[in-house]
């Protein structure tokens, strides 16, 4: 008999420390953006690719900012800074010299920047339109498995695994080809309003 | 006499053979013509232009294109899927296609990789041809970069990713349609909209075929509407098009026709009160609108709907000449004598005949394919009613009329009091203060050559197809560039030439083209920039480069071969691939060599495509809409100098029959007839259009025919006068039904006709006052 409680307990979601489910994810990042709109952190991204001797390693800051998009800036090996707006990109290299293309420039530029946001700021519900959602973990130490839906995104990769707890601290990439990228984002800072330099970057005032 | 019932038996067997040449005509398939291009005029200089604004047309007018749409992203997905579904069912679609095109990207790398050390992007090769081409940044840019769009490609073989970045640029797709879950789609603020295509079986043009598919569509729109949140549904495609224009000119031959001849039978009533010429007088009119559909048909493979609808209108018209005919013998009396009576009838009939053939004839000048069927058709349709008039009625209505004509009173009293009020000084001065009225009208008139004139789009279709357009983000503009070449390489070098200067615009006016050297460059093209990269990234500087990036040795061998290969890639082995496919109709081979279709997504006003083809051979800007109202103005212009041509003509023809005073006095109602209604034109700011232009030549030949009639009949003769009356009414109520047309063109025609027809007929009395009658 007690035997059976304790596996009705367990079996019980108030009882037992069961997943989060998307929509609690999704409400628990809104809740923190609404709170803190800028987030800053540092990055360190390694690809491990077939056709390389070793892994390719990059480090750089980023700045995630509710509604106007993601600054990606690259320290090394070569300094480049990307600002990825709603639907353009803007490419700045060492020299200040500055390329804008606009998503009508680039067909799928959208797609992917909308892609790349919503893993940054691990919005599932954007996220749901193009993966199945494979939630696990607590709310305050979650992991996603997200599984492509058939079309162009399942040609080109095969899994992403993404892990945090207030926000996304990892992703990991699966290419299709066997290829895969490693996100790790470290010293991660909110904010409520953007710096000067980064308003200009976005092309505010 | 003999003789005469051998020629009324003969004609009466022709109008057989013609009624079943046509009954068998319209058995087989609809000889109905409801291709809207159809009724445009050959406007290019070159049988090849015609030819590229058919195939495009085609390619395009093939399909019917719907975006299914619902708030919720799922649900407008599993509509489609289900709305398609239900057309595929229905038997009346070839194919219909709701997957979106995968454009694989594995085959498209394997296709162009061979051919990489050709293939750069504009922007590439910019880049490279400056002097100081950044080659460790841009390889290192390359690898770095945090995510990808469009194709990935092997480092290994594209190490700068100049192949990756002429992949992206491949205009496969220039439309904000975006694949989702297997489905192309695009969102607006308050729906997900999923595309759904769907190729008809059989000819679009064809109503059996229109008919399957309006019908396989409204119950799969039905399906949609049941569901709990219902999902909506926008269409476009020639067959909604065709079909509602064929719907549209049946109804308003139903009206036309069917009113005409109501209001016939009703006003013909009340002067006859007999059956028999009502009968006889519907059955010449019968007999013209036989004859006339049959030269149609069998001139013409197809009959133009706006010649139906316009032929329905010409009832009014085709029994006035039985009206007079039986207006004589009313005249009569119980001293009818049918011989003596056509006889006296005849001049006056031919005359008014000739005049509106006159008309009629000036519509045959235009180069429009359609007016010139409805020339044909009331060439021939007045021409065998009046026939008909004089070899049957004599023969059928032999006898005097039971009727004394005792209801003639009133248009005595206005024959009367017309007569005893108005001396010729009171209608010269009539006239004068009428024209002096119209004058300010006449400062007042512009003119209008839009091509809508000729094709009527119902307000609903062109509303869905805007949103569509607006959703989906192509035009398919009918504006492009045709690039002639001897062979394939030329072809593709000129139109280089074009493109570069096309580029130049993108972003102002213009937001793509697509061209077939996008895809596939020109030899020489190909061999220049694979000489750039020879110079530029020698494999003796870009090894040491690879090496350090920490790629494998294998890339450096990769990039040693690729730059001495000779690979060309050429038009046909591209033509070949699946990938071509949607492409394939922008190729064309003519005897003379190869010719290429460039064509443009969202070109505003702001283009001048004339100036882009300018001093580049064999390079020419085709703009269908353009050329037709280019014609459309020439015509209107050429019409203005006609017209005064046309009345010299008119008032030749009378002045042979009545001489020069008396044929004026018949000509100047009608001349007053068309200056009042230029002027009413300027007043209410209507614009004057070639349409209009004929239309006046029309007023010209058709209104003088009430003054030829008064004239032929005298004053004493109160019968022949209601018979005046009774034919303006008809031919008034018809063109007044014809001003309800949704044709444009047809609308012009009878509002100008019952404004200057009717003033022409009020009119009509001055010519007995000024000429007086015939003697």
């Amino acid at each position: 008999m007690r035997r059976l409680i304790l596996a009705l307990l367990l079996l019980t979601p108030f009882a037992s420390p069961a997943a989060p489910t998307t929509a609690e994810l999704a409400a628990r990042m809104a809740q923190r953006l609404e709170q803190a709109p800028v987030l800053r952190a540092d990055f360190a991204q390694e690809k491990a690719m077939a056709a390389f001797k070793k892994p390719l390693q990059t480090h750089g800051r980023l700045v995630f900012a509710r509604g106007q998009g993601v600054i990606w800036q690259i320290d090394a090996p070569l300094k480049l800074t990307y600002v990825l707006g709603e639907d353009r990109i803007v490419e700045i290299g060492e020299d200040g010299i500055a390329q804008v293309r606009t998503a009508h420039d680039i067909p799928g530029l959208a797609q992917v920047g909308s892609l790349f946001r919503a893993l940054l700021g691990a919005q599932t519900e954007a996220l749901a339109e193009l993966f199945t959602i494979m939630p696990d973990g607590t709310i305050d130490a979650w992991h996603l498995t997200l599984v492509p839906k058939p079309g162009p995104v399942a040609q080109a990769m095969r899994e992403i695994r993404m892990s945090g707890s207030r926000h996304v601290e990892r992703i990991r990439i699966e290419e299709a080809n066997g290829d895969s990228t490693t996100l790790v984002f470290r010293n991660l800072r909110e904010d409520r309003v953007l710096l000067p330099a980064e308003r200009e970057r976005f092309g505010l005032r | 006499m003999r003789w005469r019932q051998l020629m009324a038996i003969v004609w009466l067997v022709l109008v057989l053979a013609a009624a079943t040449h046509i009954a068998l005509r319209f058995a087989g398939t609809s000889p109905l013509e409801t291709d809207l291009l159809a009724m445009l005029p050959p406007t290019e200089k070159s049988a090849t232009a015609e030819a590229a604004v058919k195939a495009l047309s085609d390619q395009l007018g093939n399909r019917a294109l719907f975006l299914v749409g619902h708030a919720d992203a799922d649900q407008a997905r599993r509509a489609a899927r289900s709305f398609a579904a239900r057309l595929e069912a229905s038997n009346a679609f070839k194919r219909v296609i709701a997957k979106a095109p995968q454009v694989d990207a594995r085959s498209l790398t394997d296709f162009y990789l061979p051919y990489r050390s050709g293939l750069l992007a504009p922007d590439s090769y910019g880049a490279l041809s400056r002097p100081d081409f950044p080659a460790e940044n841009t390889l290192l840019r390359r690898l770095h970069q945090p995510f990808q769009t469009g194709i990935a490609t092997d480092p290994t073989l594209d190490p700068f990713g100049f192949l990756q970045h002429w992949l992206s640029q491949l205009p496969f797709a220039q439309t904000r349609l975006m694949p989702s879950d297997g489905m192309l789609t695009v969102r607006d603020a308050q729906a997900t909209w999923v595309l759904v295509l769907a190729e008809p079986l059989g000819s679009t043009f064809a109503g059996d075929t229109q008919a399957r598919v309006i019908a396989a569509v409204a119950s799969a729109e039905s399906a949609l509407r049941e569901e709990a949140v219902p999902a909506s549904l926008l269409r476009t495609g020639a067959v909604f098009y065709g079909d509602a224009a064929r719907a549209s000119a049946e109804r308003e031959v139903d009206l036309i026709g069917g009113g005409s001849l109501i209001g016939i039978l009703v006003l013909m009533w009340l002067l006859f009160r007999s059956v028999r010429p009502l009968a006889l007088s519907l059955v010449t009119v019968a007999c013209g609108i036989v004859f006339a559909t049959a030269a149609v048909l069998v001139t013409h493979d197809r009959i133009h709907l706006i010649t139906l609808v316009f032929g329905a209108s010409l009832i009014g018209e085709a029994v006035d000449y039985a009206i007079q005919f039986f207006a004589a013998r009313l005249d009569a009396g119980i001293r009818w004598q049918a011989d003596k009576g056509i006889a006296r009838l005849l001049p006056g009939l031919s005359t008014a005949l000739a005049t509106s053939l006159i008309g009629y004839g000036a519509l045959t000048l235009t180069p429009f394919p359609a007016i010139s069927q409805i020339a044909l058709f009331a060439f021939t349709g007045l021409a065998t009613a009046w026939l008909s008039v004089i070899l049957l009625l004599p023969l059928l209505a032999r006898a005097p009329g039971p009727y004394e004509g005792k209801d003639v009173r009133l248009p005595q009293r206005l024959l009367r009091t017309w007569n005893d009020r108005v001396t010729p000084r009171g209608v010269i001065a009539l006239v004068l203060m009428l024209l002096a009225v119209s004058i300010p009208g006449w400062l007042h008139l512009t003119t209008d050559d839009d091509v809508r004139q000729l094709v009527a789009r119902p307000a609903t279709l062109v509303e869905q197809e805007a949103r569509i357009r607006l959703l989906v983000g192509a035009t398919g503009s009918s504006r492009f560039f045709l690039i002639e070449g001897a062979n394939d390489e030329e072809a593709l070098r000129r139109e280089e030439a074009l493109t570069e200067r096309l580029r130049a615009h993108l972003g102002q006016g213009l937001a793509g083209y697509t061209s077939m050297s996008r895809f596939v460059p020109s030899a020489a093209t190909q061999a220049s920039q694979r000489t750039l990269l020879q110079q530029v990234l020698p494999p003796d500087r870009v090894a040491p480069l690879l090496t350090e990036a920490g790629l494998h040795d294998k890339a450096v061998t990769a990039w040693r071969d690729m730059l001495s290969s000779n690979a060309t890639l050429t038009l046909q082995g591209w033509l070949g691939t699946p990938l071509a496919q949607p492409f394939k109709h922008q190729v064309l081979t003519t005897t003379n060599g190869t010719v290429l279709i460039v064509t443009l997504s969202n070109d505003d006003a702001s283009l001048d495509l004339t100036a882009l083809a300018a001093g580049l051979p064999g390079v020419s800007a085709i703009d269908k809409a353009a050329s037709v109202s280019a014609l459309l103005a020439e015509y209107r212009r050429l019409a203005t100098f006609w017209l005064p041509f046309a009345g010299l003509i008119v008032f030749a023809v009378l002045a042979w029959r009545y001489g020069f005073r008396q044929g004026a006095a018949i000509l100047l109602p009608t001349l007053v007839a068309m200056g009042m209604a230029l002027g009413l034109y300027g007043f209410a700011g209507l614009s004057l259009t070639l349409f209009s232009l004929l239309a006046l030549v029309l007023i010209l030949g058709v209104g003088v025919n009430y003054a030829i009639f008064i004239v032929e009949a005298g004053e004493r003769a109160p019968a022949p006068f209601a018979g005046v009356l009774l034919s303006a009414a008809t031919t008034l109520l018809s063109f007044g039904l014809l001003a309800l047309s949704s044709m444009p063109a047809l609308h012009q025609f009878g509002l100008l006709l019952l404004i200057g027809i009717s003033t022409a007929v009020l009119l009509a009395p001055a010519a007995l006052t000024l000429g007086g009658a015939r003697r």
